[in-house]
């Protein structure tokens, strides 16, 4: 700045060139006005919903995105009072933090193009509210603002940083659910507080082929004729943000404790008459055995072995003693064969059915049983005893001999004892 | 009505038998002495020393020892895996599918082992034509009577037992029984498909507790009955060196020790006989064929 200025002090045409230069600041700030979002950060805190529904309150209101289509704008401000977001007092902005400014997008039209500042046009023709948005579709806009939620949300978030929907997403599927898909928007309440079999219905609008199956299922029929709390929905299974991929190594592996969680509840079971045995034999038979090995085991190696829903189905479980069920006597070599492809008529028999053996059902099992119960004590407590008879009397053999010897020594030691000398 | 040719052909006949018999008892004699005789060594100081297992024997004994070993450790590590520590074993190992084929590659070997067993046993019956000193007898009853009577202290009198004691026999035929429930529940168990095309899948269940109750008796009388027996009571390594004092031979195995020396008697005696025979025969200088004077010494 020393040298311009010295340099204009210097010039023969000072105050020409003085000019010039304040000319050509003006100018350049006269261009740059436009260009600076004057209203940005002196707006937001005065951003009220009021002001929002101003415009969004207008059931007419639309958007057109990109591709052309068109999306509804409008916001029902009592239903978002109503809503779990509303009387925490959340503005609108707090997670539309891009519509901050008014106008929301550099390239959309403001009110003024159309309207006078001091009123509205000379007309008595209602005309519907566009506007242009920046998004190229709608699962476009969806996915961007669902980012909102993770301002306030992170721990879901991490929480689902595995999740078989964020995965699906990552690989490119944008129709892979995010927040609000399930959730809903402005209108959110807990999920806990619907009824259970809406969660299930809402699901199944994408996995429709799972959920019309589940609905004929033990447990899905309870749900919604019953609206039976004990049945698992989905999420009970599958979980919820952590939803875990069917097919995944530990999911297959943890599925018997998911079963085993309800199946093993003694007071849960004895409402429906169902044994709660199931879990421990399966745990005690070959396949339950080796499944649990692994399920200790982690993450890095999955069990080919049967797990519970190999045999029972997933979500097409019945009753045992429903003939459409895969467990069902007269479809069991048909599972069985599903592994064990030579499995004959009589291979299903060779399992006892989840039940602990029974004089009735099974007497040479219960008389092996018991036969080996009394005969290994027996047996091995008549060998101790031989053996401990054995040793007292090679002990006392011992014993005897080192007596015989002494005695020989002190025979032979007969005339050389001490006491003598004082007796004579 | 015999004619006079035909009287003299059957007389004939009956003399070529009678001969036949004494050559034949006479071998049979022989040969269980010499292989009686053939267990006792004599060192160059004179001491006896007695082979009380070949060398077959005792290779089985390490076979049978192996297998039964790595059958035991796989099998009880699958029955207790629901034990969290036997868990974390289970993992350090290589993890149950690995424990599963050591058993299984294991339960060959033991199977291998027990037919060539049944093999030497039949041999032995029909073709060295001895019982076997494993073959049980009254006298093992007496015999564990008599042990019983002396353990209690009621008698002084030590039983006096042949090749095998009481102690070992009884081991034998645990092992005889137990190898066999073993080996078919194992089998079952192998075999799923094929066994239930054959018998009622109940014989499943049935053959998975009998597989696991009899794996723990037989665990249980090894740690406590062979170990006892066979280590620690009498520091005994027969079955691996294959070797017995004369010592140990008098006071265990009385019965078999003096048939040892007798036969070894015997085998002199004969030879001596023989050996006089064949001077006779020199001395006459006939053509008498050795079988004959077999015929004669006896």
């Amino acid at each position: 700045m020393q040298t311009v200025s010295s340099w204009l002090k210097k010039s023969s045409f000072s105050l020409f060139a003085r000019c010039l230069v304040g000319l050509v600041l003006v100018g350049v700030l006269w261009l740059a006005r436009d260009r600076v979002p004057a209203r940005a950060d002196t707006h937001a805190q005065a951003e009220t919903n009021e002001n929002c529904l101003m415009c969004h309150a207008d059931p007419d209101f639309v958007g057109r995105f990109q591709n052309d289509e068109l999306i509804s704008l409008y916001v029902d401000g009592s239903a978002y009072e109503r809503s779990i977001h509303g009387p925490a007092g959340l503005n609108c902005v707090a997670c539309h933090t891009d519509l901050i400014r008014y106008p929301h997008h550099d390239d959309q039209q403001i009110c003024t193009a159309c309207h006078s500042e001091q009123g509205g046009q000379e007309t008595t023709e209602r005309v519907p509210l566009r506007v242009k948005l920046p998004y190229a579709d709608r699962r476009e806009m969806v996915l961007t603002i669902n980012e909102a939620c993770r301002a306030c949300h992170a721990h879901e978030f991490e929480v689902a940083a595995d999740c078989a929907h964020v995965r699906v997403l990552e690989g490119g599927n944008r129709e892979a659910p995010v927040c609000v898909d399930c959730h809903g928007s402005h209108e959110i309440v807990k999920l806990s507080e619907r009824p259970r079999a809406e969660v299930a219905a809402m699901c199944g609008s994408c996995h429709k082929a799972a959920y019309s199956t589940y609905r004929t299922s033990v447990h899905g029929a309870a749900l919604e004729q019953d609206s039976n709390p004990d049945v698992p929905s989905c999420v009970e299974c599958h979980g919820v943000h952590s939803v875990r991929g069917p097919r995944d190594t530990p999911y297959r592996n943890d599925s018997i404790v998911i079963c085993g969680e309800c199946h093993a509840d003694q007071a849960l079971m004895e409402k429906y008459g169902i044994s709660t045995q199931v879990f421990n034999t399966y745990l005690d038979d070959f396949h339950g055995r080796t499944v649990n090995l692994f399920r200790r085991e982690g993450d890095s190696t999955q069990s080919h072995k049967a797990v519970c829903f190999d045999c029972h189905g997933i979500h097409n479980i019945r009753r045992p003693d429903d003939s459409l069920s895969t467990v069902y006597p007269a479809n069991l070599q048909h599972t069985c064969q599903q592994c064990h492809e030579d499995a004959s008529i009589k291979f299903p028999s060779a399992w006892l059915s989840h039940y602990l053996p029974t004089w009735e059902d099974t007497p040479a099992l219960v008389i092996v049983n018991w036969a080996y119960l009394i005969l290994i004590p027996l047996v091995i407590g008549s060998m101790l005893l031989y053996i401990g008879l054995d040793i007292n009397r090679r002990r006392i053999e011992k014993r005897r001999a080192k007596q015989r010897v002494r005695a020989l020594a002190e025979k032979q030691l007969e005339g050389f004892e001490f006491g003598d000398e004082i007796r004579s | 009505m015999a004619t006079r040719s035909e009287v003299s052909e059957a007389h004939m006949e009956e003399e070529l038998s009678v001969e036949q018999i004494k050559r034949e008892t006479l071998e049979r004699r022989m040969r269980a002495a010499r292989s009686l005789a053939e267990r006792m060594e004599v060192a160059p100081d004179g001491s006896r020393v007695f082979v009380r297992f070949s060398r077959s024997e005792r290779i089985e004994h390490i076979v049978l020892m192996v297998s039964f070993g790595t059958l035991a450790v796989t099998g009880l590590l699958q029955t207790f895996s629901s034990l969290p520590p036997i868990a974390l074993l289970i993992e350090f190992l290589g993890g149950i599918d690995t424990i599963r084929v050591i058993h299984r590659l294991a339960a060959i070997v033991s199977a291998i082992q027990s037919f060539y067993h049944v093999w030497r046993i039949l041999e032995m019956w029909f073709v060295k034509r001895e019982r076997g000193g494993m073959w049980p007898e009254l006298s093992d009853l007496r015999n564990l009577v008599q042990m019983l009577k002396f353990n209690a202290g009621l008698t002084d009198k030590w039983p006096q037992f042949d090749r095998y004691t009481i102690e070992e026999k009884l081991e034998y035929w645990a092992l005889i029984w137990g190898n066999l429930v073993m080996g078919l529940t194992g089998f079952i168990m192998w075999f799923p498909l094929v066994v239930t095309t054959l018998l009622p899948g109940q014989v499943f269940p049935v053959a998975q507790a009998l597989h696991r109750w009899e794996a723990i008796l037989a665990v249980l009388a090894i740690l406590t009955w062979h170990m006892y027996h066979g280590c620690i009571k009498d520091g005994n390594r027969s079955i691996f060196t294959g070797l017995m004092s004369e010592e140990e031979m008098q006071h265990m195995h009385p019965l078999e020790y003096r048939r040892i020396l007798a036969a070894d008697k015997y085998l002199k005696r004969m030879a001596s006989k023989t050996d006089s025979a064949r001077a006779e025969s020199a001395n006459k200088e006939t053509g008498r064929g050795p079988v004959q004077s077999h015929s004669k010494a006896s």
